[in-house]
């Protein structure tokens, strides 16, 4: 059927949603195979500890269980420790990191053997048998403590400061001296669990005679796993196939190369049977990645007047007891935006990560750019709160002039276009922001028990990772290109293959819709493969809101492709010359005669049986792209959100959220409202309730969903959106991504309306979450001072 | 061992399980029904949600012994052939869902309560959704698909069509 | 997670009451709704016969007799808040409807929520409030117990091991009593309060308090009434009280600190609540 609907820029429903729906989903825990044998980890309960024996022979001897591993048992399963591919600095000091731990166990969680049994209840318990001989240490979580070196995690490194990275700044230095307001505030962000609803999870198969293997997981990476664990495990890339099947959910925490997919991998080469591990929820809370943990020390250079000339940071990052996949370059990846949107002439930012004894930290959705924005608009608020001046206001006035073309910025790179005036006026109107403000005042005069609170959050992102040759002057290890296939079948159904990785974010859809109005199809008429390396054999994976920028540009390209081809086809069939052709109604027709035309699927036939194409051509109306990009996407928006605190119990309602965000074309729009509603979701959660707490011993408290508060549709507010729309000059589409942009900017727009609502009782100051006990003692502490 | 006979989604089934085989690993692994997710260790988020005698019950607090002779329906049995239950095809309509995980879950959550309560306002369906985490959506098409389901299923014009 | 394997102990699933009490008798532990019980044991094998009293259909009525209201150990939450009752209930109405999650409460019973005996128990200070009593029966007999006896620390009751929680008993309050239940969580859902307050208050008609009825949750291992305060207010006009007078007479609460709250927050929040819980007893008059 010939299409001549323009699915770009539609709210096409979700292909991917019908078998979810129904409970068909393909998740990995669905999956068994014939002669399956399950994988139970070993994690003692110690946090930090000297090993001195372990003995496994009671659990050996366990019913069902297959075999009992230690890491010296697997001494030969491992040829290199699990990768980190990101060493930002020259002198990094990098912990090494096996599957399984040898010498010392570094945080709750660390592993020390591995069970494999014939059911998972039988390698569950004989876990449980395993019995560990080891000394206590002590443990250490603070950041500030671990920095001191008193306890040292990783002897052979000599000091838990493991990396310093500074950006060297940018612009006139001298401001931080010589402003006439010069405003130094310190901000805690605790750590934070990621929480897909989906545990993590593998399954392991393959042949040991062949040498070849299969990885089953609940990952956002197959591609880069293939590369981490080909590393890890010796089994050559080329015999090495990782399927990423449907996914519940990854914010970061399946963005990685994990030790139970490499044991799983090692084993399942040595039993010769497949291998299994799902997660449980409390094993998901010590051993998958924790995300945040930082604390910054923040200056800002300004006028009276509300001209910003300058802002600082300096941080401390928590890595935790190893480091993961891109620990220590989460923190740089906010180091880029430390500027937000503002046209501020001086830049500084550094930090150093720090080893604890705790859950290794990595990309959280947003990953060091939440960090950074959180700061920097805490910061703001900060500084009009000092000048007196209204904090829309101070925003407005600096904010970096709009620009359609790419511009330098005092960070060092080069923003692709921005527009932020429009966008955040809509947000004011919106939000009814003068007609909150008269409230507010009311309230105050009123002495209301519920006070309102407005909270403004300004941001900008980058994202669309990434250009490969700035990550080469980063020191990152891989490109950050991505590819696509698109393959014109001769029933007129074409099949694209990309090397992003859903899990969620809808690209079934969206592709589809990029690929139907370049063929003249419908999106029904597209199926998009993906998340298996023997399927989609080349790509980078889904993270870091970079789908849509690279994977999806990297579609569009090879859509240009496969339409080149077509067009030869077409001119040769109709006896024109190309240049005679037009693409009009989802065909190419000859230019006076648009009843001489081919469509897609017809060329896609001729292509196929290959029975009278042009000379020189090869059979198959097909096409393939690698691109990588020459620049990041540089979304931005405001977000505003109105609180109702309650100042007798320190209890916040949220009242209002508006969210107007800028990520240029829109492929989807009802799929980007939905990103940005969760992205807001688990922002608010950030700002109100959750945070990962660790007791004196370094045991986390926060040890299962009772206690760490993930919110529920009680306590999330259903937000207003609107969009404007500032084309991206990096790719084609014009799209920046959008992944990430709710998390990004919420957490400083819900805790400064938070810190708003109260102000005139004295409170300067909460950290996040901001519960309630912490905002009465807030209070109470501001009128106390006062009295 | 004790011997269960439960009706699953319409069907007699019987076995006989180790006495304390939770609802939903006899439904995911003795009966294949892997449609219903297991997301916590500790009742918290929902995903297992499923009917027993029409209510909603999560079913890793439930022993499948303590289903004997009870009817127990599951996110399998909501859709007729092609046609999708009104609740699911409101899901779909409203980009109710995005990784999918909690789906089976929420969509028996509000099987149970729409037919508690057919015309809840929003309110009232965010607290009947409280037993049910969700992190990718922030519940706001969530709970549009379930108000728009409860006006289809109630024969009011819908709110929302594509 | 309980799977299959994992412990090897007997389920049990008496029909009716003698059966049950005959296997209780011999030892087990007793699963009723199983919303406490699944949680508590992940990771901790159970170690005595599961008795499932879940089929024993005379545990499951709520009735009205002639001197008090009965409520059936197996009376779920979902039942306790669909029942039409005086309002004098309304509070334990509301905190049922407080209890967990819907499905929770289309599971969780009354009597299982008083025998888990968690200090933050959502049914806990209603009932309180409202002079409850248990009916525990074995065997040997019935004995009754008041509500607060019953209740003997954190987690722990005076229930015998060979006996049954059957039901609970609240007896007629004054007439035209209002009552209600002021929660403050951290989280909607699942989240062991920071305080509760329940409130039952009797006026004349002039508006003056003729009885009433405080109890606090989660502050203390036991919910606990407030006995001095509740003397103190008889005779006060509901809408006119000085809320200084509250803090004055919270002396039998001993918060701890923990995760959700510190001892001095769970203090103010208590005397907040409390007043709020009066309020609310004397705006819905």
């Amino acid at each position: 059927m010939v299409a001549t609907e323009q699915y770009v820029g539609s709210p096409v429903l979700r292909k991917e949603d019908a078998k979810l729906l129904t409970g068909q989903g393909n998740f990995v825990d669905n999956q068994s195979m014939a002669g399956m044998v399950w994988m139970a980890l070993v994690r003692p309960p110690h946090v930090h500890a000297t090993i001195q024996s372990i003995d496994t022979a009671a659990a050996a001897s366990m019913p069902g269980v297959v075999g009992v591993y230690t890491a010296a048992d697997l001494e030969t399963a491992f040829p290199a420790a699990l990768p980190m591919v990101w060493p930002i600095t020259e002198d990094i000091k990098i912990p090494t990191h096996w599957p399984l731990t040898k010498d010392k166990i570094r945080f709750a969680g660390d592993a020390v053997a591995v069970v494999v049994a014939e059911t998972r209840e039988q390698a569950e318990d004989a876990a449980e048998m395993v019995t560990v001989s080891a000394s206590d240490l002590p443990a250490v979580t603070d950041l500030e403590e671990a920095a001191t070196d008193e306890v040292v995690i990783h002897e052979d490194l000599g000091t838990n400061v493991v990396v310093h990275w500074s950006h060297g700044g940018g612009g006139d230095q001298s401001v931080f001296d010589s402003a006439p307001v010069i405003v130094q505030e310190r901000f805690t962000q605790p750590r934070l669990i990621p929480n897909a609803i989906e545990p993590r999870g593998c399954l392991a198969y393959g042949s040991p005679a062949a040498g070849e293997f299969t990885l089953v997981s609940a990952t956002q990476i197959p591609h880069i796993c293939r590369v981490g664990l080909s590393i890890a495990t010796g089994v050559p890339q080329s015999k090495l196939r990782i399927i990423a099947p449907d996914v519940g959910g990854g914010f970061g925490s399946k963005l990685n190369v994990y030790a139970e997919e490499a044991l799983a991998l090692a084993l399942t080469r040595s039993i010769g049977r497949p291998v299994k591990w799902i997660e449980t929820r409390p094993e998901n809370y010590v051993a998958t990645i924790h995300g945040r943990g930082v604390l910054h020390d923040c200056t800002l250079a300004g006028t009276e007047d509300g001209e910003i000339q300058g802002m600082k940071f300096v941080e401390l990052a928590d890595m935790g007891a190893y480091f993961q996949l891109l620990t220590p370059g989460i923190p740089e990846l906010g180091g880029w935006v430390y500027m937000g949107p503002y046209d501020t002439k001086a830049y500084w930012y550094e930090f150093k990560g720090i080893i604890t004894n705790a859950t290794p930290t990595d990309a959280y959705r947003g990953a060091g750019r939440p960090e950074a924005t959180f700061v920097i608009e805490r910061l703001v608020d900060a500084y009009a709160r000092r000048i007196g001046m209204d904090p829309a206001d101070v925003r407005r006035k600096n904010f970096l002039p709009p620009s359609a073309e790419a511009f330098a910025s005092v960070m060092g790179l080069s923003i692709d276009s921005a527009n932020y005036e429009p966008t955040f006026d809509r947000a004011l109107e919106l939000a009814e922001y003068d007609q909150m403000r008269k409230e507010q005042q009311a309230r105050r005069d009123r002495g209301d028990t519920k006070q309102l609170g407005i909270g403004l959050s300004s941001y900008i992102e980058m994202c669309g990772l990434a250009p490969s040759e700035i990550l080469g002057a980063l020191r990152y290890v891989a490109g950050g290109w991505d590819a696509a296939e698109i393959e014109c079948r001769p029933d007129g159904k074409v099949v694209v293959r990309t090397g992003t990785s859903p899990h969620g974010q809808g690209h079934e859809t969206s592709w589809s819709q990029i690929v139907a109005d370049g063929l003249g199809v419908t999106p029904d008429d597209v199926e998009v493969l993906h998340g298996d390396t023997s399927v989609s054999r080349l790509g980078m994976d889904t993270y870091g809101s970079r789908s849509a920028s690279v994977g999806a540009e990297a579609v569009a390209r090879a859509l240009e492709k496969v339409r080149a081809k077509a067009r030869t086809i077409a001119a040769h069939e109709l006896e024109v010359a190309e240049d005679d052709l037009e693409w009009t109604d989802g065909a190419f027709r000859v230019s006076g005669a648009p009843d001489k035309a081919r469509t897609i699927p017809e060329l896609a036939a001729s292509a196929w049986h290959a029975h009278a194409l042009p000379a020189d051509m090869e059979p198959m109306l097909e096409g393939t792209a690698v691109w990588d990009p020459p620049n990041f996407t540089w979304p931005g928006g405001t977000h505003i959100c109105v609180v109702e605190v309650d100042t007798e119990t320190g209890k916040t309602d949220i009242m209002r959220y508006v969210a107007v965000d800028d990520c240029g074309n829109v492929i989807n729009p009802m799929i980007v409202e939905g990103q940005v509603q969760g992205g807001v979701a688990q922002g608010v959660a950030e700002a109100l309730y959750e945070e990962a707490l660790y007791d004196e011993s370094g045991n986390l408290m926060s040890s299962s969903m009772t206690q760490y508060l993930v919110p529920t549709a009680v306590e999330i507010p259903s937000i207003t959106q609107d969009r404007t729309v500032t084309p991206s000059t990096t790719n084609s589409l014009g799209v920046k991504g959008i992944g990430e942009a709710g998390t990004i900017a919420s957490p400083p727009a819900v805790v400064n309306a938070v810190i708003d609502a109260v102000s005139h009782l004295g409170v300067s100051h909460i950290d996040k979450p901001a519960s309630p006990e912490r905002v009465w003692r807030a209070i109470r502490d501001a009128q106390g001072g006062a009295a | 061992m004790t011997n269960v006979s439960v009706t699953v989604n319409g069907q007699s089934r019987e076995a006989d399980v180790e006495p304390r085989t939770l609802l939903v690993y006899f439904l995911r692994e003795t009966l294949g029904l892997t449609g219903t997710n297991v997301g916590c260790d500790t009742s918290t988020c929902g995903s297992c949600t499923v009917l027993v005698d029409g209510e909603s019950v999560k079913s890793c607090t439930m022993l499948a012994a303590q289903a004997d002779g009870r009817d127990v329906t599951t996110i399998e049995a909501m859709a007729h052939g092609d046609t999708m239950h009104p609740i699911q095809d409101a899901f779909h309509r409203n980009h109710g869902l995005q990784c999918g995980y909690c789906t089976p879950g929420m969509v028996m959550a509000a099987a149970s309560y729409l037919q508690e309560n057919p015309t809840p306002t929003e309110e009232d369906v965010r607290e009947a959704l409280e037993g049910n985490l969700c992190r990718c959506t922030g519940y706001q098409n969530i709970v549009k698909s379930i108000l728009d389901a409860a006006g289809s299923m109630s024969g009011a014009p819908e709110t929302t069509r594509a | 997670m309980l799977r299959e394997g994992a412990m090897s102990v007997d389920y049990l699933a008496p029909a009716d009451m003698a059966a049950a009490l005959e296997m209780r008798g011999a030892g087990g532990t007793v699963l009723a709704g199983g919303t406490d019980l699944f949680p508590q044991h992940v990771g901790r094998p159970m170690t005595q016969p599961v008795i499932d009293i879940g089929g024993v259909q005379e545990l499951r009525d709520i009735v009205d007799t002639p001197d008090a209201y009965r409520f059936g150990a197996l009376a779920r939450w979902a039942d306790v808040a669909d029942t039409d009752l005086p309002s004098c209930f309304d509070g334990l109405r509301a905190a049922a409807r407080e209890v967990g999650s819907v499905q929770v409460q289309n599971s969780g019973t009354i009597g299982g929520n008083l025998c888990n005996a968690s200090p933050a128990a959502d049914g806990i200070p209603p009932l309180l409030s409202l002079d409850a009593s248990v009916e525990l029966t074995s065997t040997v007999g019935t004995r009754v117990l008041r509500l607060d006896e019953f209740l003997t620390g954190y987690r722990a009751t005076a229930l015998r091991p060979d006996e049954l929680l059957t039901a609970v008993l609240v007896p007629r309050g004054p007439d035209g009593a209002r009552s209600s239940f002021r929660k403050l969580g951290l989280r909607g859902y699942l989240v062991i309060s920071v305080v509760m307050v329940a409130a039952v208050v009797a006026a004349s008609s002039d508006g003056r308090i003729t009885d009433v009825r405080l109890a606090v949750g989660a502050c203390s291992p036991v919910a606990q009434r407030l006995p001095s305060l509740e003397a103190e207010l008889v005779d006060r006009r509901i809408d006119d009280f000085d809320a200084a007078v509250i803090a004055r007479h919270l002396g039998a609460l001993t918060p701890i600190d923990d995760v959700r709250a510190t001892a001095a927050y769970r203090f103010e929040a208590a005397s907040v609540l409390v007043h709020r819980a009066l309020q609310a007893c004397g705006s819905e008059r």
